[in-house]
């Protein structure tokens, strides 16, 4: 897909001002922290876990080559076979490389983030593919010819009412009410199932690889990737490096975080463990079963300062309760992943260049870094980001101007308290009238919606040493 | 040109930052132990797997034996389709069901679709989240799991552990006495979504409804002969 992150303001203005799209992420802010919040609640040893986890990911991610090299040896002992795309369109190859070999002709997809990074469906469709998204929200937006807006939700920021239209102007089914959410699924329901009958191959994704056993985990609620690991002649996963566990038991300790944190419950409808084709007396399953394993610049965030994000187990979680995420809403992001993960991640598997606004996108309240299953230090890394975006020179002129000369000042304490002393009092004397400021000619944006109350008193160290004095 | 499999291990090697040999990895990982025991709710097991089942909205009933058994799938089917076919996996287990005593037609194969109900039997039981392991090989095609309307999953009571690390060692032990699968599936709830209106609609894809059947003599609840959860 086309990246647009650049664009950050003007389309989060854009959402801004949708004022059916307010009320309905809104809504989404509240609910969905809130089951969240009840089933950690009920779980009771988040902290613990969580912790837990990060050791096993860390230990994982610290010898990446021995639990990959497990894990492929499993697959091929299982009759899998393994690939490695060093990137987005080696992933592609392969997997059309693949289609093209059986003379596939529908394909049914299941939702899978990697394959969104990649762009494959638009890949194998400019090859003459028929490519079916079945997950719900992915089918939705398929059909709307939009991206996803949310990891888990895809279509999260449709209204019940667009989805109708969309189903009415797609569905040549005659004339129906379609008006419940209940309709609509069934509809949905019974033009994929027909895909999936006729599909020669389904193409999944995973939440989890098992080093030990060759086992790729995938956590759905409709079923949907099952069917298509199940149905169609070959079965293809695609992936990341950075997925893989040691053990089958760390595959469903994450999914104890993972579940609570995505959907609030303390496990999906079908967690599914698959590894291998068909045996000889099976009487279902793919003739060929295959895993893609992408690199896509993981290796260059293994070992580097923002190696905590491979630790991302992909919840929403840090969406879910981002103030930034809610308002802008996912499309503002202009790629695969967006909140506080996505501002991470864009840039890292993008480039800065191209995503320089996203690590600006924070209020650094430390929300998202509270409920990460993964406890990724997320504010500590967008933070890091935008420092390297300062130093390239990715900024305006103006801020920094305004951070070298406030670092200019801070490396002399004297001047520092000086000047900042006359500013205050400077400042206390102009807002005596009002009490207040409603412009700042620094700060226009910030004071275009928001008032600044004028200061009292001395600055915080000028009143911090008349106390200490008063103390004795 | 290396091949794109020795570039990204080679390039994991180089930016990896432990080095280790075979035995300290697996020492290091030994040391870093298994995730911390859950807590459940109950200290019954029945109870806390049922309770979880509840949540994902599946239905269950208890019965003493496997004839019992029987009569509860007779029941559930015919009130709901007027007859009583259905379709399950080559599973020892099932087909030495007494069928003929709940007049139940059962079709030993994969289901094309055709079919609006199937029966599993399962390997294992977690109780701490309301899941039951099945196996998809030939003793259960994959795809009776998920082309359904209604789903009637068998439980033995004996194989209904507390939480996910004792399933693995149970389906560890299965699989060294019945091999091992091509998938092992937690089925947890039936199919559903939440994607319109963050509203949950049952039969997403695969079955409307999920039905449990445990089976054992409960002592807590000897009196209980086939309840609705």
């Amino acid at each position: 897909m086309k990246q647009t992150s650049n664009a950050f303001l003007d389309t989060a203005r854009g959402n801004l001002a949708d004022q059916r799209l307010r009320e309905h992420m809104n809504g989404l802010g509240i609910t969905i922290p809130l089951g969240r919040a009840m089933a950690m609640e009920e779980l009771g040893n988040f902290e613990v876990l969580r912790s837990h986890l990060r050791d096993i990911k860390d230990h994982t991610l610290n010898n990446l080559d021995y639990y990959l090299g497990r894990y492929e040896e499993n697959v091929i002992q299982r009759g899998g076979q393994v690939h490695w795309a060093s990137d987005a369109s080696e992933l592609n190859d392969i997997v059309a490389g693949i289609c093209q070999r059986i003379e596939a002709r529908q394909v049914a997809k299941g939702k899978s983030m990697v394959t969104e990074e990649t762009a494959l469906t638009a890949h194998l469709q400019a090859l003459g593919l028929e490519v079916t998204e079945t997950d719900l929200g992915e089918y939705i937006i398929q059909l709307a010819d939009e991206p996803p807006s949310h990891i888990v939700g895809p279509a999260f920021h449709k209204t019940p009412e667009q989805i109708r239209e969309l189903f009415l102007e797609h569905h040549q089914l005659g004339e129906r009410s379609l008006e419940t959410p209940t309709e609509m699924v069934q509809e949905a329901r019974d033009i994929l199932r027909d895909k999936f009958l006729n599909a020669d191959v389904g193409i999944i994704g995973a939440n989890a690889l098992v080093a030990e056993d060759g086992r790729s985990m995938l956590v759905t609620n409709e079923g949907n990737g099952d069917l298509g690991a199940n149905l169609p002649r070959v079965a293809i996963v695609c992936t990341t490096i950075d997925k893989v566990l040691p053990r089958a038991e760390d595959a469903t300790a994450l999914l104890r975080l993972l579940a609570r944190s995505a959907i609030a419950l303390p496990v999906s409808a079908y967690t599914s463990f698959y590894t291998g084709p068909r045996r000889d007396e099976d009487l279902d399953g793919p003739e060929e079963f295959h895993v893609v394993l992408l690199d896509n610049r993981r290796t260059e965030i293994l070992g580097s300062k923002y190696q905590d994000m491979l630790r991302c187990m992909r919840c929403a979680a840090c969406l879910n309760h981002c103030p930034v995420y809610i308002g802008a809403g996912g499309h503002a992001y202009g790629w695969v992943y967006p909140g506080p993960m996505g501002s991470v991640l864009t840039p890292l598997l993008t480039s800065l260049e191209e995503s320089s606004l996203l690590p600006e996108a924070c209020t650094s309240c430390g929300r998202c870094a509270e409920v990460c299953p993964a406890e990724i230090p997320l504010p500590d890394l967008l933070r890091d980001l935008r420092a390297e975006s300062v130093q390239s020179g990715l900024t305006p002129w103006r801020w920094r101007w305004a951070m070298r000369l406030h670092a200019w000042l801070a490396k002399r304490p004297g001047l520092y308290h000086f000047t900042t002393g006359m500013a205050i009092k400077l400042m206390h004397r102009m807002g005596r009238k009002n009490g207040f400021f409603s412009k700042l000619p620094v700060a226009p944006g910030w004071s275009s919606v928001r008032e600044l109350p004028a200061p009292q008193g001395g600055t915080f160290m000028q009143q911090w040493k008349a106390r200490s004095k008063s103390d004795g | 040109m290396a091949d794109s499999r020795t570039e990204i291990l080679a390039r994991v090697h180089r930016a990896q930052r432990e080095h280790l040999q075979q035995a300290e990895v697996a020492e290091a990982l030994a040391e870093l132990g298994s995730a911390p025991e859950v807590e459940l709710k109950s200290d019954q097991l029945v109870d806390e797997l049922l309770s979880q089942l509840q949540r994902q909205q599946a239905t269950a009933s208890i019965v003493r034996d496997r004839s019992a058994a029987v009569q509860v799938i007779s029941e559930y089917v015919y009130s709901t389709y007027h007859h009583r076919l259905v379709v399950a996996g080559n599973d020892s287990r099932l087909a030495a069901l007494p069928w003929r005593d709940g007049s139940v037609l059962v079709r030993f194969d994969a289901t094309a679709g055709e079919d609006p109900v199937a029966i599993t039997y399962a390997k294992v039981g977690v109780a701490e989240s309301g899941s039951l392991g099945v196996w998809c090989d030939l003793s259960n095609p994959g795809v009776n799991n998920w082309l359904v309307q209604d789903h009637i999953i068998l439980l033995d009571v004996e194989d209904l552990v507390a939480d996910f690390e004792q399933a693995w060692q149970h389906i560890r032990n299965a699989e060294v006495r019945d091999g091992s699968p091509r998938g092992i599936v937690f089925i947890s709830g039936p199919s559903a979504t939440s994607d319109i209106k963050v509203e949950k609609v049952f039969g997403a894809h695969g079955p409307v409804r999920l039905h449990l059947i445990i089976i054992g003599n409960l002592v807590a609840l000897q009196s209980a002969s086939s309840q609705g959860v």
